[in-house]
C-alpha cells in the first residue's frame, strides 16, 4: 500500500514540476518576442504613454517578480484577466475548453473507430500484397496531407454544394442542438482525417510486429482457430502502440487544432491562444499554455496506468 | 511397429521477391510409433524447415513443390481448416526453442492452459500436467505470467501444454538450447519419459550432439536440404559414416583423448542450396574425389545405417552394399 503512494506522490510530484517547468519556459519566450504589448497598444504613441500602459500592467517589474506574482495567483486558482478586454480568463475558459475537448474527443473516437479495423485489417491480410500495399499508400498519403488542405477542400465542397452542414460558424450546443452537430461535422472530421492515417499506420505496424512473434506460430500450431488467435493473442499485444497513439494524438488536439479551429471560426483554445500571442496578450497565453500542460499531463498518466493494465511485464514491484 | 509418419521425396522452397530458394531437396523419412528421431545439422541445413512442414506451418512463403507426407496414413499436406486444426491440436505438438517467447507475454499460465483445454475440469488438468513436468508448485505457477518464471520453468509448462492433449508426436526444436546447462538433461528426462509413457512419438532437432545421441533411437544427418545419413543411435555415436557426420562428432568436446586436438570442421554449408548434380558437401570434404560432384549420391542402406556418399568403401574400408 505504501508503494502505491510513494508511487502516486512521485508521479503527483513529477508532474508539479513539468507544469512548473513549462510555464516558466513559456514565459521567458512570450517575453523575449520582438514587439511587446505596449507596441501593439499605442504602435506610434508617445514614450510617456507606452510607460504609463507598462507600469500600469506591472510589465515594468523584473521578470522574476512577474513570474512568482503570476504563480501564486494562479495557486490561488486566479487566472488573471485578458490586459485588452480586461475580462477574466476564466470565464472565457469556461466557454472554450470544452469546445476544445469536444472536438478533439470526438476526432480521436472516430479516428480510432475507423483507422483501427482498417489497420488491423491490413495488417492481417498484409501477405496479400494487393490489400496490404493499398492500406500502406492510403495510410502514408492521409497523414502526410496537411490538415488545412483537407480543411480547404472541405471549405470549398460545403460551401458550395451546402449538403446541409454548416460552414465556418460555431453553434453553441445550448442556443440549437441540431445545429450544433451540422457546425461540428465538418472540424471533427477534418481533424480525424489525420488521426485516421494514424491509426492505421500504427495498427497495421504493430499486427504485423506481432504476428511474427513465436507465441502466433505456437497458437496455430497448437490448432488454435484464426479467430481466436486474433481476438485472444493480436489484440492485446497491439494494445499498447495503439495507446500510446490515442494518448499522442488526444495531446496533440487539445494543443494544437489552431489551424483548423481558425478556418472554422470554432471558439476553442487554439485560436485563444494565437490571438493573445498576436496580441502580447501575456496572461492569456501563459493561462492558455498551463491548461494544455495539464492536459498532457493527466493524459500521459492515464497512459501509464493502461500501460500497465495490458502489459504485465509494466507493471512495478 | 507401424510407420506412423511417412515424408516421401518432399522438396520445400521459399519464395523471395523474383526466385524460389530450395530449402530440402527429395527427403524422404519414417517415423515408427513411439520412435525417438534426432536431428542434427549446422544452421541452415533444412532442419527446422522440415520440423515445421509436418505441421504444415511452413508460413505463406514456403511451396512445397514435390512429395508427399502421410501420418497415420492420412495425407497431411491436403489438410486445410478444421480437418488441419483437429491435427495439429490433437496428433502432433510442438515444444519451441525459447519459452519466453512461445507463452504469450500478455496472459497468465493458467489461461494459456484454459485456452487448451476447453472442458470444465482444465484446472484439475493442468495441475496434474504441471505435476508430470515437475512442477508441484501450481498455486505460483498458474497465476504467473511467463516472465514471472525462470527460463526452466517457463520451458516446463511449455512441455506441459505440448503433452497435455497426449499427441502421437512430439515436435522438439531445440529444446533445451535456451535452457542453463545444469536443467537441460532433467528437462530432457521429463521429455521422454513423458513420452514414453503416452506413446508418443518424438522428433527432436538439436545441435547438442550429447543430448540427440542420449535420447534418441535413431539419428538423421541434415546437410544442405538432404539427410546425408540416417543411422540408429547406438551405432551413430560409435562410428558415424557420411564424412560431414564424422566431421560433425570429431568437432565435439570430450570425444577425443588426453592429448588429442579438439578437430574444427572449415567453411560453412552453402548459403543457397543448388540443385546442380554432384554431393553438396564435397567443396569442404576431406575425402573428396572428381566423380563426387558428377550426380546426386543417393542414401544407401550401409549395415543399419543409411548413408549418401559415393566413397563410402574406400573410406571405411567395406562395400557400401
Amino acid at each position: 500500500m505504501s508503494q502505491i503512494l510513494k508511487f502516486i506522490a512521485f508521479r503527483v510530484g513529477s508532474a508539479l514540476l513539468t507544469l512548473i517547468g513549462v510555464s516558466m519556459f513559456i514565459f521567458v519566450a512570450i517575453h523575449m518576442l520582438p514587439g511587446s504589448f505596449e507596441d501593439v497598444l499605442a504602435p506610434r504613441g508617445p514614450e510617456e504613454l507606452r510607460q504609463q500602459i507598462a507600469d500600469k500592467f506591472g510589465l515594468n517589474q523584473p521578470l522574476p517578480v512577474q513570474y512568482v506574482k503570476w504563480l501564486s495567483a494562479v495557486a490561488t486558482g486566479d487566472l488573471g484577466i485578458s490586459l485588452i478586454t480586461q475580462d477574466p480568463i476564466a470565464d472565457s475558459f469556461a466557454t472554450r475548453v470544452p469546445v476544445t475537448i469536444e472536438l478533439a474527443v470526438l476526432a480521436t473516437i472516430t479516428s480510432a473507430l475507423i483507422g483501427i479495423p482498417l489497420g488491423l485489417w491490413s495488417g492481417l491480410a498484409h501477405r496479400r500484397t494487393a490489400v496490404s500495399g493499398i492500406a500502406r499508400v492510403a495510410g502514408s498519403f492521409i497523414m502526410s496531407v496537411p490538415d488545412f488542405v483537407i480543411a480547404s477542400v472541405f471549405l470549398y465542397v460545403f460551401s458550395r454544394y451546402s449538403l446541409g452542414l454548416t460552414v465556418g460558424q460555431w453553434v453553441p450546443w445550448h442556443e440549437d442542438a441540431i445545429g450544433h452537430i451540422k457546425s461540428v461535422i465538418l472540424p471533427a472530421a477534418t481533424l480525424s482525417a489525420v488521426g485516421i492515417g494514424l491509426f492505421i499506420t500504427t495498427t497495421r505496424n504493430a499486427v504485423i510486429g506481432v504476428l511474427s512473434k513465436d507465441y502466433i506460430m505456437a497458437a496455430q500450431a497448437r490448432g488454435e482457430e484464426p479467430r481466436d488467435i486474433v481476438r485472444g493473442h493480436v489484440l492485446r499485444n497491439i494494445s499498447n502502440p495503439l495507446v500510446t497513439t490515442l494518448s499522442i494524438y488526444l495531446a496533440y488536439l487539445i494543443g494544437g487544432a489552431i489551424i483548423v479551429e481558425y478556418v472554422y471560426s470554432v471558439p476553442g483554445m487554439g485560436r485563444f491562444l494565437v490571438q493573445g500571442l498576436l496580441n502580447r496578450d501575456y496572461p492569456i497565453v501563459q493561462a492558455t499554455v498551463l491548461v494544455i500542460a495539464c492536459a498532457v499531463v493527466l493524459i500521459n498518466m492515464a497512459a501509464d496506468v493502461a500501460y500497465g493494465l495490458i502489459d504485465p511485464r509494466l507493471r512495478k514491484g | 511397429m507401424r510407420d506412423l509418419l511417412n515424408v516421401e521425396s518432399l522438396t520445400i522452397s521459399y519464395r523471395t521477391r523474383d526466385h524460389l530458394v530450395t530449402a530440402l531437396l527429395e527427403v524422404s523419412l519414417t517415423l515408427a510409433q513411439g520412435e525417438i528421431l534426432g536431428i542434427i545439422g549446422e544452421s541452415g541445413c533444412g532442419k527446422s524447415t522440415f520440423s515445421s512442414v509436418i505441421g504444415k506451418l511452413l508460413g505463406p512463403a514456403g511451396v512445397v513443390e514435390n512429395g508427399h507426407i502421410t501420418f497415420g496414413g492420412k495425407d497431411v499436406l491436403s489438410f486445410s481448416g478444421q480437418e488441419l486444426r483437429s491435427y495439429r491440436a490433437n496428433d502432433i505438438a510442438y515444444v519451441f526453442q525459447d519459452p519466453m517467447n512461445t507463452l504469450d507475454p500478455t496472459k497468465t499460465i493458467g489461461a494459456q492452459f484454459r485456452r487448451l483445454i476447453s472442458a470444465s475440469a482444465w484446472r484439475q488438468k493442468a495441475i496434474e500436467a504441471l505435476a508430470h513436468v515437475g512442477l508441484t508448485d501450481w498455486r505460483r505457477v498458474l497465476p504467473s505470467y511467463p516472465h514471472q518464471l525462470s527460463g526452466g520453468m517457463a520451458q516446463r509448462a511449455v512441455i506441459a501444454m505440448a503433452l497435455i492433449r497426449k499427441p502421437r508426436l512430439l515436435i522438439a526444436d531445440e529444446p533445451t538450447a535456451a535452457l542453463d546447462a545444469s536443467i537441460r538433461c532433467s528437462v530432457m528426462d521429463l521429455l521422454t519419459a513423458w513420452c514414453a509413457e503416452i506413446g508418443s512419438a518424438m522428433i527432436i532437432i538439436s545441435h547438442d550432439i550429447p543430448v540427440i545421441s542420449n535420447y534418441c533411437d535413431r539419428i538423421g544427418v541434415m546437410y544442405a536440404g538432404r539427410f546425408v545419413e540416417i543411422a540408429p543411435a547406438e551405432d551413430f555415436i560409435v562410428g558415424p559414416r557420411h564424412p560431414y557426420a564424422m566431421a560433425l562428432l570429431a568437432s565435439e568436446p570430450g570425444q577425443e583423448g588426453e592429448d588429442a586436438v579438439l578437430q574444427s570442421l572449415e567453411g560453412s554449408p552453402p548459403p543457397s542450396i543448388s540443385r546442380a548434380p554432384g554431393c553438396a558437401f564435397a567443396d569442404r570434404c576431406i575425402y573428396r574425389t572428381a566423380p563426387c560432384s558428377a550426380g546426386f549420391p543417393p542414401l544407401v542402406a550401409c549395415g543399419s545405417s543409411k548413408v549418401a556418399c559415393i566413397r563410402l568403401g574406400d573410406i571405411h574400408g567395406e562395400a557400401a552394399s
